[in-house]
C-alpha cells in the first residue's frame, strides 16, 4: 500500500504551506460565547509578546467598557480608527489603509464577525483581515462559534437568536493558530451576575435567553468540537506536507442541489458539514430549467446568493441548463463521481407531488448507487410558498382577460356554422383549439382562463338545454369534465413549450452576443482596439456604461476603452479597479468589496496572465444571468487582450532587434570610420620619425598632407556624428535668417574642394533669387554633406567626375540641386538612403553612412523636403532640397 | 653591382595607409607596387610575381582573403595581412588559407617592419622546409636585417626554386 513512490508530498498540500509562508500568520481566539474573555486573553498574550520586543498594534479593541480589559490596553499602541460620514452620522471604523502602512508585526483585530459601516472598503471585518494576512501583517482576532457561517443553523436552533454576522468557515480552517478560550457555563453566569459582561440589568435578561446554562452548554460543546476539528486537520495538513498518503482517499464527493427556497442557504450549510464529516470535496449545483425565466429578481437573486454561499464555504459551484432537474443532477453527479446527493425538501401537499412530481422522488428513483440525503424544509412559510412559486409569476392582466373572452367569442362563432354538421361533443374541439391558441401565445394564465371561459360557453351555448348553464345529458356532463382537463393539460403544455422557445431564444441571443463579440475582437489587433471593442459590446448588450482598462507594466491599469461616451470615473472608482486588479476578484456594485460603488469592476483574466479590468455601471443592478454572460465576455475578451499583448511584446522585441542592430552597425561603423583614419595618420607619422632621413622631400610632404587629410576627415567624422547627437536628443536650435544663396553655394563648394580628388565642382545660381530664410549652419552643413555624398558615392567612382550644385527658383520657392554623374543610386535603396548608417553598397564602405541622414534631419527642422532620384538622361543621381515658399524672404 | 631588390605589392583601398606603406618600404629598399582593389591586384600579381603582398581584408570589390590562394599559385610571396577589424574569425581564416602573418590597424611602421620580416621568414621556412631550412634561420635570426641580407635571401630562394614543386605539395595536403 505504502508505494514509496506515493509518500511525496502533495504538490497541493506544498503549494499551500508555501502560500502560507509569504502570508501573515492567523490566529483566532475561539469561544463559546460572550464573556469568556477572548480579549482578554488575546491581550494578554500580545502584552508577553510585546515584552519580548514583538512589533504588536492594536487596529480595534473592543473592550466593552470591561475594566481589566482596559488596563491591558496601557502600553500598546493602538491605530486611531477612520471616521466616516454615513448618513449625517460620524461613525468609527477601524483605519485599515493605517494599518496596511504602518505594517505591524503582529495585528489585533477584535470581533472576527463584525460588519463595517457603509462606505468602508469591505462589508466585513474579516475581509479587512484577508487582506492584512495577504499583505503579510499577522493577526490575531476573536471570535465566537455562533459566528461560523456553517453552525449558524444550529445556534439559531439553539438559542433561537438567528445571528446575522457571519464568518465563512474557510477563515477558520485556514487559521495557523485556535486557542480555544474555555470557561464552563457555570463560571461564565457568574461573571455575568458580577456585571463583568454586561450592565446587571441586562445580564438577568441575558442569563434567562441566551445565556440559559443548556444554550451555553451546548455552545460550549460546539466551540470545542470545532477547535478538536481544526486540530485533527492540522494534523492531516502535516501528514500531507510530510508524504504521509492521505488517511481518506478521495472517494467520497457530495453534492448539493440548489433551489430558489428561501432554505436553501440551509441545505447547503447541512451538505457542508457532510462534507466536513466525511472530508470530502463538494460541489453546489443548480439546474436552470425553463423555469428560471418565471422566476422573480428577488429568487433568482437568491440563487446567486446561495451558490456564493456554498463557494465561501468551499465548494465548487455549478449551473448547468436542463429540462429535468433530475435526470440533469443524476447525469452530471455520474460524470463528476458523486457519492452523494444532499438535496432539501419542501413541505408540500401530497397532491401536489402527485400531480406535479417530486424531484427527490426521482432523484431517488433515478440514483441508482449515489446515495440521497434528503434535508427537511423547517420553518412556517414553506406551505405558504408552495403552490403559489409553481405557478408563473406575471399574473393577469386585464387586457390578457379580453383577450380570452375575444379568443371565446371567436370560438363560439366559429362553431356556429358547424352546429349542424357534427356533434355536439366534436364542437369542444373548436374551443380547445382557442385554448391551445391562448396558452401558446400569451402563456399559461392566459391559456387557464380561456378555458374556464370556453367551458362556460360551451355550456351556455351548445350543450342541451341552451342557453342556461345547467346540464341535462349526463354524457354532456363527462364532455364538459373532460373538456376542462383537456384545457388545463394543453394550458399547461403549450405554455411549457412557449417558455421552452423564449428561453432557447434568449440562449440563441446571449451566444449571437458572444458570436457577435468574438468575430468583433477576431477582426481588431491592438489592446486599444479590443478593449475599445469589448466596451462597445457590453454597453449595447446591457444597456449601460462600460470602461475597460488595459494592464500595463506588473498590474497597472490604462483606460483603455470606454463606450458609450467617456466615462465617469472618480478617484474611488480608480481605487476599486486597482482593488481588482491586485486581487483579481470582482469590485463595486454587487460584489463583496466596496458594494457601494456605481460600477461593477471584474477581471478580466486567461489561464496565463492578467489581462485587465471590466467596468459597467447601469441603474439596476445585473441580474446573476447578466452577470454570467459578463464574465464570459470579460473572459473572452481577456483571451483578445492576451493575443494583442502578446503581439505587441513581439513587436517591441523586433523593435528592440533592430534599434540593436542599428546600434551595432553604428559601432561597427564607428570602429571602422574613426580606426582608418587613426591608422594613416599613426603610420605616416612613424614613418615620418623612423625613416625620415631616407624619406626625400616630396615623400616627407606627401606623409605630412596625409595626416593632415586623415586629421580632417576625422574631424568631419566627429562633427556628423556630434550633428546626429544632437539630431536625435532633440538638442539643434535654429537660428533663422536672410541668407545670400549665392554666398552659401560658393562656401560650400570651397569647403568641399579638399576632398574632391580630381572630381570637378560645379556651382550654378540662377540670377536674381530672392534672399532665403535660413539657419545659416544646418543649410551649409546640408549642403556640404549632399555634396560630400555625391562626391564619395558618386563622381568619384567614375573618371571625368562632376559634382553640380545648382540653385533656382521653382514654384515661387528655392531649391537646391546637387547633381552627379557617378553610377546613381542602386534601385533598392531609395527608401532607405536616408536612413541612419545605411551604405548605398556594402562593397563601398567608405563614408560614415550618417551623412544623408543628418541631411533629412536638418532639412525637416528647416522645414525644407529632400529627395533622391536618378537622373534620366544621364548616369547619375540628383539629390533635391527644396524649401517652402515660406522662407523665402 | 646592381642589388637585386625585393618587389613588394600593396593592396589596400585607403590612400592614406598605401601612402606611409609605400614610403616605408622603399625606404626598406623594396620595390614597391601599389593596388586598390581585387582586380588591380590580381593584374599586378601576374605581371610582378611579388616577394611579399600586404593584403587589406576589406577591399571594395570584395574580400582580399580569396587573393591569397592565387598569389600563393603564381610566386608564392610571403604574405601579410592588414585589417581593421580585430575579427579572430577572419584573421584566422586568412592564416588559413596561407597568409604568414597579419598585423591589426592601426600600427606603426617599426611593428610593420617586424611583421614583414616575421613573414619573410616564415616564407623561407615553409618553402625550404627540408632543404635551406638551417640555412634560412641561421639567416633570418640575426639581429638585424638589412636589405643587403635579404637581397641574399632573395638570391638562395632563387636557387631553390627547382625544389619548389615538392614543397607546393608538401602545402596543398
Amino acid at each position: 500500500m505504502t508505494d514509496p513512490e506515493d509518500r511525496r508530498p502533495s504538490p497541493d498540500a506544498l503549494l499551500a504551506q508555501a502560500r502560507a509562508e509569504g502570508h501573515g500568520k492567523l490566529k483566532i481566539y475561539l469561544g463559546a460565547a460572550p464573556g469568556v474573555g477572548k480579549t482578554y486573553e488575546m491581550l494578554s498574550d500580545a502584552r508577553k509578546k510585546l515584552a519580548d520586543g514583538v512589533d504588536i498594534v492594536a487596529g480595534v479593541v473592543e473592550t466593552h467598557g470591561r475594566r481589566e480589559t482596559l488596563a491591558l490596553c496601557e502600553g500598546l499602541e493602538i491605530i486611531p480608527k477612520r471616521k466616516l460620514g454615513y448618513r449625517g452620522q460620524e461613525l468609527e471604523e477601524m483605519d485599515i489603509d493605517a494599518l496596511l502602512a504602518r505594517r505591524p508585526q503582529v495585528a489585533l483585530i477584535d470581533e472576527l464577525a463584525h460588519t463595517n459601516v457603509d462606505g468602508s472598503r469591505h462589508p466585513k471585518r474579516w475581509m479587512d483581515v484577508e487582506e492584512l494576512l495577504a499583505a503579510g501583517v499577522d493577526v490575531w482576532s476573536t471570535l465566537n462559534i455562533q459566528h461560523l457561517e456553517s453552525l449558524n443553523d444550529i445556534v439559531a436552533r439553539i438559542t433561537r437568536v438567528r445571528v446575522r454576522e457571519t464568518v465563512p468557515d474557510a477563515l477558520l480552517d485556514r487559521a495557523d493558530d485556535i486557542e480555544l478560550i474555555d470557561l464552563t457555563p457555570e463560571e461564565l453566569i457568574e461573571r455575568l451576575k458580577e456585571g463583568k459582561v454586561y450592565a446587571p440589568e441586562q445580564a438577568q435578561r441575558a442569563i434567562r435567553n441566551y445565556f440559559a446554562p443548556g444554550n451555553l452548554s451546548a455552545l460550549r460543546e460546539l466551540a470545542m468540537r470545532r477547535a478538536a476539528d481544526r486540530i485533527d486537520q492540522q494534523v492531516r495538513g502535516l501528514r500531507q506536507a510530510q508524504g504521509e498518503s492521505t488517511p481518506w482517499a478521495a472517494s467520497e464527493r457530495i453534492l448539493v442541489c440548489i433551489d430558489d427556497r428561501p432554505d436553501a442557504a440551509e441545505v447547503v450549510r447541512h451538505a457542508k458539514r457532510v462534507a466536513d464529516r466525511a472530508k470530502a470535496p463538494w460541489v453546489a449545483v443548480y439546474v436552470q430549467t425553463a423555469r428560471h425565466g418565471r422566476l422573480a429578481e428577488v429568487e433568482r437573486g437568491r440563487i446567486a446568493e446561495t451558490l456564493r454561499l456554498a463557494a465561501r464555504l468551499g465548494a465548487e459551484t455549478a449551473t448547468l441548463p436542463g429540462d429535468r432537474i433530475a435526470d440533469t443532477i443524476i447525469a452530471y453527479a455520474k460524470d463528476q463521481n458523486v457519492t452523494q446527493i444532499v438535496v432539501g425538501k419542501a413541505k408540500r401537499p401530497p397532491l401536489f407531488e402527485i400531480v406535479f412530481g417530486s424531484v427527490v422522488r426521482e432523484l431517488i428513483h433515478a440514483a441508482e448507487t449515489i446515495a440521497i440525503y434528503v434535508v427537511p424544509e423547517e420553518g412556517e412559510g414553506a406551505r405558504k410558498r408552495a403552490l403559489g412559486n409553481l405557478i408563473p409569476q406575471p399574473a393577469l392582466s386585464s387586457r390578457a382577460v379580453i383577450e380570452s373572452v375575444v379568443m371565446t367569442a371567436t370560438a363560439t362563432a366559429a362553431a356556429y356554422p358547424l352546429d349542424a354538421f357534427i356533434g355536439v361533443n366534436n364542437l369542444s374541439l373548436v374551443f380547445l383549439a382557442a385554448v391551445l391558441i391562448s396558452a401558446l401565445t400569451r402563456g399559461l394564465w392566459s391559456g387557464l382562463v380561456t378555458g374556464i371561459i370556453c367551458a362556460l360557453a360551451y355550456n351556455w351555448f351548445y350543450t342541451e338545454p341552451r342557453y342556461t348553464f345547467t346540464v341535462a345529458d349526463p354524457e354532456n356532463v363527462l364532455a364538459i369534465v373532460a373538456f376542462s382537463g383537456a384545457a388545463i393539460l394543453v394550458s399547461f403544455l403549450a405554455s411549457r413549450a412557449r417558455e421552452q422557445t423564449q428561453s432557447a431564444r434568449a440562449e440563441a441571443k446571449t451566444s449571437r452576443e458572444l458570436y457577435g463579440l468574438a468575430k468583433g475582437l477576431a477582426s481588431v489587433a491592438t489592446e486599444d482596439e479590443v478593449a475599445q471593442t469589448l466596451a462597445a459590446y457590453a454597453a449595447r448588450s446591457f444597456d449601460a456604461e462600460c470602461a475597460v482598462f488595459a494592464r500595463v507594466g506588473v498590474n497597472d491599469l490604462r483606460l483603455a476603452g470606454t463606450a458609450p461616451g467617456s466615462a465617469s470615473l472618480n478617484d474611488a472608482d480608480m481605487a476599486a479597479a486597482r482593488w481588482t486588479a491586485d486581487k483579481g476578484q470582482a469590485a463595486g456594485r454587487g460584489s463583496h468589496t466596496l458594494p457601494g460603488a456605481r460600477w461593477l469592476f471584474v477581471p478580466m483574466r486567461t489561464s496565463r496572465l492578467f489581462a485587465g479590468v471590466l467596468a459597467i455601471a447601469r441603474e439596476t443592478p445585473l441580474s446573476p444571468e447578466e452577470r454570467r454572460r459578463l464574465d464570459a465576455m470579460s473572459d473572452q475578451a481577456a483571451t483578445a487582450l492576451e493575443r494583442a499583448h502578446i503581439a505587441r511584446a513581439y513587436e517591441e522585441g523586433r523593435i528592440e532587434m533592430e534599434s540593436e542592430r542599428l546600434r551595432a552597425t553604428m559601432l561597427a561603423s564607428l570602429s571602422h570610420d574613426l580606426k582608418t583614419p587613426i591608422a594613416g595618420i599613426l603610420g605616416a607619422a612613424s614613418s615620418l620619425r623612423t625613416y625620415g632621413d631616407r624619406h626625400d622631400e616630396a615623400t616627407r610632404t606627401e606623409l605630412l598632407a596625409g595626416i593632415e587629410g586623415e586629421a580632417e576627415r576625422m574631424q568631419r567624422y566627429v562633427v556628423k556624428l556630434l550633428d546626429m547627437t544632437r539630431l536625435e536628443a532633440g538638442g539643434v536650435k535654429t537660428k533663422v535668417e536672410p541668407l545670400d544663396v549665392a554666398d552659401v553655394v560658393s562656401a560650400v563648394l570651397k569647403r568641399a574642394e579638399p576632398i574632391a580628388e580630381g572630381v570637378w565642382l560645379d556651382g550654378d545660381v540662377a540670377p536674381g533669387l530672392p534672399l532665403l530664410t535660413a539657419d545659416a549652419t544646418l543649410l551649409h552643413q546640408t549642403l556640404f554633406n549632399l555634396v560630400e555624398n555625391a562626391i564619395v558615392h558618386g563622381a568619384r567612382l567614375v573618371d571625368g567626375g562632376e559634382v553640380r550644385l545648382a540653385a533656382r527658383m521653382q514654384d515661387g520657392a528655392i531649391v537646391f540641386q546637387v547633381t552627379d554623374n557617378g553610377p546613381g543610386l542602386p534601385a533598392s535603396a531609395d527608401a532607405r538612403i536616408f536612413d541612419r548608417f545605411f551604405r548605398g553598397d556594402k562593397a563601398k564602405a567608405s563614408g560614415t553612412g550618417l551623412g544623408l541622414a543628418i541631411v533629412k534631419g536638418f532639412a525637416a527642422l528647416m522645414g525644407a523636403k529632400v529627395e533622391a532620384q536618378n537622373r534620366r538622361a544621364h548616369a547619375g543621381a540628383i539629390f533635391t532640397l527644396a524649401f517652402p515658399e515660406t522662407a523665402t524672404a | 653591382m646592381p642589388t637585386i631588390r625585393l618587389k613588394a605589392l600593396i593592396v589596400d583601398d585607403e590612400k592614406a595607409i598605401r601612402r606611409f606603406l609605400r614610403s616605408t618600404l622603399v625606404a626598406e629598399e623594396f620595390e614597391v607596387v601599389e593596388a586598390e582593389t581585387i582586380a588591380e591586384a590580381r593584374a599586378f600579381a601576374e605581371k610582378l610575381r611579388p616577394d611579399l603582398v600586404v593584403l587589406d581584408l576589406g577591399l571594395p570589390d570584395g574580400d582580399g582573403a580569396e587573393l591569397i590562394a592565387p598569389f600563393i599559385a603564381l610566386s608564392k610571396p610571403a604574405i601579410l595581412v592588414l585589417s581593421a577589424l580585430d575579427e579572430e574569425a577572419r584573421k584566422v581564416q586568412a592564416l588559413n588559407l596561407g597568409a604568414d602573418d597579419f598585423i591589426t590597424k592601426p600600427f606603426g611602421v617599426a611593428e610593420f617592419m617586424a611583421r614583414v620580416r616575421v613573414a619573410l621568414r616564415h616564407r623561407v621556412q615553409m618553402q625550404g622546409r627540408r632543404r635551406f631550412m638551417m640555412t634560412g634561420v641561421s639567416m633570418w635570426t640575426s639581429a638585424n636585417v638589412s636589405s643587403a641580407s635579404a637581397a641574399r635571401m632573395r638570391s638562395s630562394r632563387r636557387a631553390s626554386t627547382g625544389c619548389c614543386i615538392s614543397s607546393c605539395c608538401t602545402r596543398a595536403r
